[in-house]
């Protein structure tokens, strides 16, 4: 296990685009949810349909309601980590590297899987940073005060985790399915959004439900209605969290299939 | 498309074993799947009797086809990946880069080298670890021939030290210059196996003149034990089958009133026999 962390941490240490995307995927999620009260007061400018409700008023940095809002908010930024994932697994083919980790004694299993322990490490990093910003932001504004209540809300930061992990499986398949940058981020981006939505379709709600990224996505439903008397789930649902973990498993063991019995 | 088929090859610790055959003659393939790369439709291999693939690895140094390493990582980050995969220590590095002549460049990122100095550093590579053995896919491709002579004499040395090496190539040469043993492969199917010295000494070829090339051409012909004579500019080259030597044949032409100006036996060439063995396959 340390010996595939500290692999895969020399192949990143002087690549520019490690740091440069894992950069910027922090500096938007502290810029972005530092600022969204300004961002959203901007946005009540431009459109009409609420012009009674002042957004900047919204007070979505109360506690406990916090830990679910900006984990719905920062699952938005998700994509830049998708992305390193694609050109970190698709870079092993385009150099025809991975030939070297095997000849030199790595399994393909071990090479995915050393994928994944990095998958797992932003994961874990992603969610203390952002609670980091939950506490900091939470109580700079200080709507609530400092109460025993102010963490129940915390499972949601553990469903932010399964989101990106779940995202960053999902690109590990793919890269690991098409070996080529370019299209691998392109499938990426296009499946939650327009290939599942597709395939869902026609199919009920009780099973669809329970596809990939149908199950991340309920894991934190759009919290705002909350704040014009809407009901909103209030929980991170189990069997979405459930299913998301079992999807994170399967794809990664379908991606160890693609390469079991491939020549590389 | 069979790439490579009823192969069968078997190699003792210490040889220097080389396969040889033309482009796309399976080389490669081979080594891929010995390496665990290509994975074979049919067949098995064994690594030291009985040691499992991945661990087996560990023992073995290898470069398979161009060398591929992180563009962005420097020679020498490049090679400590290598050894965490090997699960060897890190002081070798600096040793197998000064061995190969790359030490003053070994914090230069790899793609700035020249296609030589990616060579080296594969073969650096290999070196990691002290293996056992050393499988190199043509490593002085693309080299120029300073390098050339470096890379063989570091490979002889290796050898010198009981390594064993299986070395592909499609230069002759090379084979010839560094090999004990060698197979050769054509269409993915072997067409010959044994020791290189063998090969070069079955080769009995004379080369032979006198002042009257006619009468002497009358008395090859006549002389048992010979399979094949060709005609050169003032000489005809004469094969020798097994059983009569150079002296046989120089005293039966003496016997018979013919003193040769010229009587010098000629070297086999691995190339010669390499085309005879393509040309009787195919």
């Amino acid at each position: 296990m340390s010996r595939l962390l500290s692999i895969e941490f020399r192949k990143n240490i002087s690549y520019p685009a490690f740091w440069i995307i894992l950069g910027l995927h922090y500096f938007f999620m502290v810029f972005f949810l530092m600022n969204i009260n300004n961002l959203s007061a901007s946005f009540n400018l431009s459109t009409n349909e609420f012009q009674n409700i002042d957004f900047s008023l919204v007070p979505i940095f109360k506690f406990p309601d916090i830990w679910q809002n900006i984990a719905y908010l920062a699952g938005f930024l998700k994509i830049l980590l998708g992305i390193y994932m694609v050109i970190s697994v698709t870079n092993e083919f385009q150099y025809n590297t991975v030939r070297l980790n095997l000849t030199s004694g790595l399994t393909r299993f071990e090479f995915l899987m050393s994928k994944f322990i990095v998958a797992f490490i932003i994961s874990l990093f992603s969610v203390f940073i952002l609670f980091d910003i939950g506490i900091f932001v939470g109580l700079i504004k200080n709507e609530s005060g400092i109460s025993q209540e102010m963490f129940i809300k915390l499972p949601f930061l553990g469903a932010y985790f399964l989101e990106i992990l779940f995202y960053m499986t999902l690109a590990l398949f793919f890269s690991t399915w098409l070996q080529k940058t370019g299209i691998s981020i392109f499938i990426l981006l296009v499946y939650p959004l327009l290939i599942e939505p597709l395939v869902r379709w026609q199919i009920p709600d009780t099973i669809d439900q329970y596809f990939p990224v149908k199950s991340m996505d309920n894991l934190n439903v759009f919290p705002f209605p909350r704040y014009f008397g809407i009901p909103i789930v209030e929980n991170v649902p189990v069997d979405s969290a459930l299913a998301t973990i079992a999807w994170i498993v399967i794809l990664f063991y379908l991606s160890y299939l693609l390469i079991r019995k491939k020549s590389l | 498309m069979k790439a490579v088929q009823e192969l069968d090859l078997t190699l003792s610790y210490g040889q220097v074993y080389g396969i040889l055959g033309p482009n796309g003659s399976g080389k490669t393939t081979t080594l891929g799947m010995i390496l665990g790369v290509t994975i074979p439709t049919r067949g098995n291999f064994q690594w030291f009797t009985h040691v499992p693939l991945p661990q087996a690895l560990n023992q073995i140094g290898s470069i398979l086809e161009t060398p591929n390493f992180y563009p962005y990582l420097s020679g020498i980050q490049n090679l400590k990946i290598i050894s965490d995969i090997k699960k060897k220590g890190k002081k070798d590095i600096e040793n197998v880069l000064r061995k190969v002549g790359l030490y003053d460049r070994k914090n230069h990122a790899y793609k700035g080298y020249s296609l030589g100095m990616k060579q080296r550093l594969a073969l650096a590579a290999t070196m990691i670890g002290d293996p056992k053995v050393l499988v190199l896919d043509e490593p002085t491709n693309g080299m120029d021939p300073q390098g050339i002579a470096d890379i063989r004499n570091l490979i002889l040395d290796i050898a010198a030290d009981g390594t064993t090496i299986i070395l592909a190539s499609h230069l002759l040469d090379e084979v010839q210059k560094t090999c004990s043993h060698v197979a050769v492969l054509d269409k993915g199917k072997k067409i010959f196996d044994g020791a290189v010295k063998e090969i070069l000494e079955s080769e009995e070829y004379l080369e032979i003149a006198g002042e009257d090339m006619n009468a002497l051409l009358e008395l090859l012909k006549q002389f048992k034990g010979i399979s094949e004579i060709t005609r050169e500019v003032n000489k005809f080259i004469v094969r020798l089958s097994a059983g009569p030597t150079k002296k046989d044949l120089q005293k039966y032409l003496i016997q018979h009133g013919l003193y040769p100006s010229h009587l010098a036996t000629r070297t086999g060439s691995l190339e010669k026999k390499f085309l005879e063995l393509l040309q009787t396959s195919r």
